[in-house]
């Protein structure tokens, strides 16, 4: 019924032959070349890419449909006609006489006679042959019938042919026209390419629509992701009415924009802190300069502003060796230097650093320290205890406490600085690490603060691994804890 | 001229605060926004330095809040030069703007020009008959001649001659000629008329016994 059939080293398909490896056809070739180009098409295509796919899957299944129905339709016809064809001819041998071995005579039935002396284009006819493969007898004189090769049943011309093997070395052939199956084939597959055309050309329809609809937020997606920009960080894309994978989509889109624009609005917010910073001491300098130069003074008058001006140029360098620090930290290119080490010699070291200012300020500094071992940045981890006692000091009250106390917990180094100073209020404390974040503006800049020894400290902390902490009461001190690992 | 000054940076408070009395202001300084907002509210100022990152209220808020009673210039001194914040800044009432690092020529020079066209004189120059004041120079001519005052006596002048045809009280004399580190005495006011009269001719200045001073 199907078959491939091999043809000058090519294969074709046939109908029906589904297993057959045509993947060295030139047709191949040329389909793979085809279908490399859908896929790496533009994403503008998408929509036709899908349609394209979904056409040849809707084609082959309605290819197969099809043929599937047509051959079943074709092959119970024939079988009903062949099933015709082998019951006149089993009794056209029983009216085989055998007068021999090797001779016979026919001697049909009435109704024998009456079936095939029909007329028609399908008329079914008869022959009889003798074991030499002598005509002895057919239905019609003018018919002229190849002496068939061996018994069955075959197709020739608009015909089907049914031939077996009758007593004496008789061959009995009886074929019958088939146009009128052809003609209902014919029909059968015209319904079948009418129907299979309409129904693949309205799904194609519904499909492009379809693809259309749900492409559509896609366009909406790119289109507010377009207008994003650093200038613009406000847009968002309408995630109302986005089906829930797009939907999805398009929210993680818009926490990416939150979190871009969280970004730049603290780089801009530091920008404008870090200029603001340099800004004042400087303008300090220059009013300081334009009056003292305005005419002659006293020596005392240059003696005081030549301190106003070194005062201001000494704010503009820590908040420049700050903002330096930082800047090689965000970059980082700002690399520890660890070392093993015992942490309470070196905690002894940076708070005796800072004994005179505590006299100077009346204030008392304790240290209980526990030896710890630990691989730290032996000069950042003197910065880190020298900023938070330092602190501690300058916002302490006259006659006030400072406790530094080092010790071991869950196998951690936990440094612990206390201060009974004016304490942060509750709302400042998640800030107080932010750069350029200062709880009492006046007194941190009287103080000589950069608004940044916070900032650094944490950076500090946590490029070793380790956590900072604060609790704080108004008015009854500052507590920070900072917790190491060993490294 | 008397200025109120509000920054709260200790050494450009008291760098601008010198300047602005060495160039013939008198001048009321503030640390903070709610000490610049009660001395704006309650005196007359001539003009108000305002400083916008303020501690405790800033200088935002303090403009706003002045804006409600009262007129006077204010010039906003920023370390943010964002157009953003200039507008806001003139939008929420501020008559001009400058930026840090600044020129301390450029502000007092600013802030003259400010003045003047508070009095809706936009021009530097004063006539009054033949004598003839230059608000920016600060020099005073008589017939062409040039007339030595001492700083209280121009202040004086340049008060009555910015308020001319109008009656200015002692108190107004108070307000504006002398600053908070000044020593004020009633009948000083007294002296300097006479000298001015003597200087620059009797007629001049109108005494307004009980009430004040006037120049027609």
């Amino acid at each position: 019924m199907t078959k491939g059939v091999r043809e000058s080293g090519r294969h074709y398909l046939v109908i029906g032959h589904w297993s057959l490896d045509i993947r060295h056809s030139d047709l191949f070739r040329h389909s793979d070349f085809v279908i490399r180009a859908f896929l790496t098409m533009p994403f503008g295509s998408l929509r036709l890419k899908l349609l394209i796919w979904y056409a040849a899957a809707l084609l082959a299944v309605t290819a197969a449909f099809g043929s599937l129905l047509y051959l079943d339709f074709r092959r119970s016809l024939y079988d009903e006609v062949d099933g015709r064809l082998s019951r006149q001819a089993t009794a056209l041998a029983g009216s085989i006489q055998p007068e021999s071995e090797r001779s016979f005579y026919v001697e049909l039935a009435a109704e024998q006679v009456a079936y095939f002396d029909q007329d028609g284009e399908s008329a079914p006819y008869y022959a009889i042959w003798d074991r030499a493969g002598q005509l002895v007898d057919q239905s019609h004189p003018a018919l002229a019938i190849p002496v068939p090769a061996a018994p069955g049943a075959w197709q020739r011309g608009d015909g089907r042919e049914h031939a077996l093997q009758g007593p004496a070395g008789s061959l009995v052939l009886v074929g019958q026209g088939t146009h009128e199956e052809s003609r209902r084939l014919a029909r059968l597959l015209a319904i079948i390419l009418v129907v299979g055309s309409a129904v693949l050309v309205l799904t194609l329809a519904a499909g492009w629509f379809l693809t259309g609809r749900a492409l559509a937020p896609i366009k909406r997606i790119s289109e507010a992701a377009a207008t994003v920009s650093a200038s613009n960080l406000a847009a968002r894309i309408d995630v109302a009415e986005m089906e829930t994978e797009l939907g999805e989509l398009a929210t993680t889109i818009n926490s990416t924009f939150d979190r871009l624009q969280g970004a730049f609005d603290q780089q801009t917010q530091f920008t404008a802190d870090a200029s603001h910073e340099l800004r004042t001491p400087l303008s300090i300098v220059l009013a300081q300069a334009d009056l003292t130069l305005k005419r002659v003074r006293s020596v005392p008058e240059y003696r005081d502003a030549l301190e106003t001006i070194r005062r201001s140029a000494r704010r503009m360098k820590s908040v420049v060796e700050g903002l330096l620090v930082l800047a090689r930290a965000d970059t980082g290119a700002l690399a520890l230097v660890k070392e093993e080490m015992d942490l309470a010699p070196a905690v002894d070291d940076a708070c005796r650093l800072l004994t005179p200012l505590a006299a100077e300020r009346g204030v008392q500094l304790e240290m209980r320290l526990e030896p710890f071992s630990a691989w730290v940045d032996r000069e950042r981890f003197a910065e880190l205890v020298a900023n938070l006692v330092g602190n501690a000091i300058r916002y302490n009250r006259e006659g006030g406490r400072v406790e530094v106390r080092l010790r071991r917990q869950n196998g951690e180094a936990l440094l612990e600085v206390a201060d009974t100073g004016i304490g942060i209020p509750e709302d400042e404390l998640p800030h107080i690490f932010e750069r350029f974040y200062r709880v009492d503006k006046a007194r941190s800049r009287a103080l000589g603060g950069s608004g940044l020894g916070l900032a650094i400290t944490k950076w500090v902390v946590e490029a070793h691994g380790g956590k900072i902490t604060v609790a704080s009461k108004v008015g009854a001190g500052t507590t920070f804890v900072v917790v190491l690992p060993r490294g | 001229m008397k200025i109120l000054l509000v920054e709260d940076e200790e050494d450009l408070l008291q760098v601008i605060g010198t300047a602005l009395r060495e160039s013939g202001f008198s001048v009321d300084l503030a640390a903070d926004g709610e000490t610049g907002l009660a001395k704006g509210e309650s005196e007359d100022y001539d003009a108000i330095v305002l400083d916008i990152m303020l501690p405790r209220l800033d200088g935002w808020a303090v403009l706003s809040e002045l804006r409600k009673t009262k007129t006077t210039p204010v010039l906003l001194l920023t370390a943010r030069d964002a157009v953003t914040d200039r507008v806001e800044g003139l939008n929420r009432g501020a008559d001009d703007y400058l930026t840090k690092p600044f020129d301390l020529d450029e502000l007092i020079a600013r802030l003259r020009a400010l003045i003047r066209r508070s009095v809706g004189s936009p021009s530097p120059i004063v006539t009054l008959g033949t004598v003839e004041i230059d608000t920016a120079a600060r020099t005073v001519t008589k017939d062409g001649q040039p007339v030595e005052l001492s700083a209280k006596e121009y202040a004086l002048l340049e008060l009555l001659a910015l308020h001319r045809g109008r009656l200015v009280t002692r108190t107004m004399i108070y307000e504006h000629i002398y600053g908070e580190e000044d020593d004020t005495l009633s009948n000083v006011v007294d002296v300097y008329v006479s000298n001015l009269r003597r200087k620059l001719g009797g007629e001049l200045i109108e005494t307004r016994r009980g009430q004040g001073y006037i120049i027609r």
